[in-house]
């Protein structure tokens, strides 16, 4: 198991790669001990034994089609892995998985702020904070924070019949949920002409809620006692009604017509 | 007179509006269901925060249909989207054989709310698509559908990659809204 930034887990979804939310999942034990088996720098070592940066670049973040064949290269098709002959390898690997799919358990880091990055592309905010921009992007494959891990035990090989990426064409066009800030990043990042319309009635709410704490790292979620990380109170404080109300205790409802 | 006239077109010849929860466990597909739906295309989507509400209109019925996150520590908030919803969309990860269990478990957690009473299910065994993943009746066996009482319900094997099994089980949906069902 390992972080990957909100862009890259939509791509990893597609090649059927279990994406879970740091900030509104709750993690098991045995994942907390994969994370900390694995983690990103593991993987890094695994994925990007080959890669040297001279010679090969990270894809833009924004550039959601290099981001897909970029993923597909480092960790379907394993090209900086260090092992030969990648056609051959693949075939033999999926005959000695059981032809079982890939299995990826991914978290989402640093969410928060690709989420504001996202208020950006919405058109339904203002975009006050330029070093959050910055920052987000720090989020990106170049970015120090990549860090993957692979199951191999659940995550035999990837085979292009079974890919669930091909029919990606663009946005959806309309979104009601106020809080969408990553989803709309996303989009917005994969077709330039798509317009959101976000039904967000009270502007101004949502850019204050945009500014809500950082997720804290998530090396201190995992710490020494490591009860699974529960952030459901600050995720969900986010979200509100179509009729703008926010609701911000755990299991308080939000009121709605309809 | 005019207002009643329209009432009753509109009652006999669709127009008729229905309120859809699609839930599940994450990664079950909701979301890529729900635009499937709406936009006919498959998109990259990530995990939900809060929902995504689109309407689709198919056998003249205009479904609302809200998407929830499906991720754990959100999943008691789906409580809260209850009220006034003839049907829940419940949609299984057919491959996800590990977490099946807690699919069954959240299900019949949904089926035990008071406010959810009237409404119709119908269970997507999603990601037929995949190497591995149980047919109907496996996901039936598994989420234990025979001991749902008092309740309409259907379950349809879908692909939203694919577009496959979608629209068979909103026929079902429709038809059993018209019918009087939820």
């Amino acid at each position: 198991m390992t972080f990957v930034c909100t862009n890259c887990s939509g791509v990893h979804r597609e090649f059927t790669h279990r994406v879970k939310s740091v900030s509104m999942a709750k993690f098991n034990a045995e994942e907390v001990s994969a994370l900390q088996a694995g983690g990103n720098e593991r993987v890094r070592q695994i994925y990007f034994k080959d890669w040297d940066p001279q010679y090969h670049s990270y894809p833009d973040a924004s550039n959601l089609h290099g981001l897909r064949s970029f993923i597909k290269h480092v960790y379907i098709d394993r090209k900086y892995t260090g092992e030969r002959s990648v056609g051959a390898r693949s075939i033999n690997t999926s005959e000695r998985s059981g032809n079982k799919l890939p299995r990826l358990q991914l978290s989402i880091e640093g969410s928060d702020d690709n989420r504001r990055v996202g208020g950006n592309h919405t058109g339904s905010r203002s975009f006050h904070d330029d070093s959050r921009l910055e920052r987000s992007y720090s989020y990106s494959p170049s970015g120090r924070n990549l860090r993957y891990y692979y199951d191999e035990r659940r995550s035999p090989q990837y085979s292009p019949e079974n890919s669930r990426s091909g029919g990606f064409k663009k946005a959806p066009l309309r979104f009601e949920i106020v809080d969408n800030r990553i989803r709309a990043e996303k989009r917005g990042s994969s077709s330039g002409e798509y317009k959101v319309q976000s039904r967000t009635p009270d502007n101004k709410k949502t850019a204050e809620s945009s500014r809500s704490p950082v997720a804290p790292p998530v090396k201190d979620k995992l710490g020494e006692n490591v009860p699974p990380p529960q952030v459901g109170e600050r995720s969900t404080a986010n979200q509100k009604d179509t009729d703008g109300s926010a609701h911000n205790q755990v299991g308080s409802c939000l009121r709605y017509d309809g | 007179m005019g207002i009643l006239f329209t009432k009753m077109f509109s009652s006999l010849f669709g127009n008729k509006e229905a309120r859809i929860l699609v839930l599940g466990l994450d990664n079950a597909g909701k979301t890529t269901i729900l635009y499937r739906l709406q936009m006919g295309e498959v998109v990259s989507t990530i995990p939900t925060i809060g929902f995504n509400v689109e309407t689709v209109q198919y056998n003249n019925i205009k479904f609302q249909v809200w998407d929830l996150g499906g991720q754990t520590s959100i999943r008691p908030y789906w409580r809260c989207y209850f009220p006034n919803t003839q049907a829940i969309i419940y949609v299984v990860d057919s491959s996800d054989t590990d977490r099946l269990v807690i699919a069954k478990d959240e299900f019949h957690a949904i089926l035990e709310e008071e406010e959810l009473k009237g409404a119709v299910v119908l269970i997507f065994a999603n990601k037929q698509d995949l190497p591995g993943a149980l047919d109907d009746a496996a996901i039936t066996e598994a989420l234990e559908l025979h001991k749902i009482k008092n309740r309409q319900w259907a379950i349809f094997k879908t692909s939203a990659i694919k577009g496959e099994g979608l629209f068979e089980g909103l026929d079902w949906l429709s038809n059993t809204l018209k019918s009087g069902g939820g």
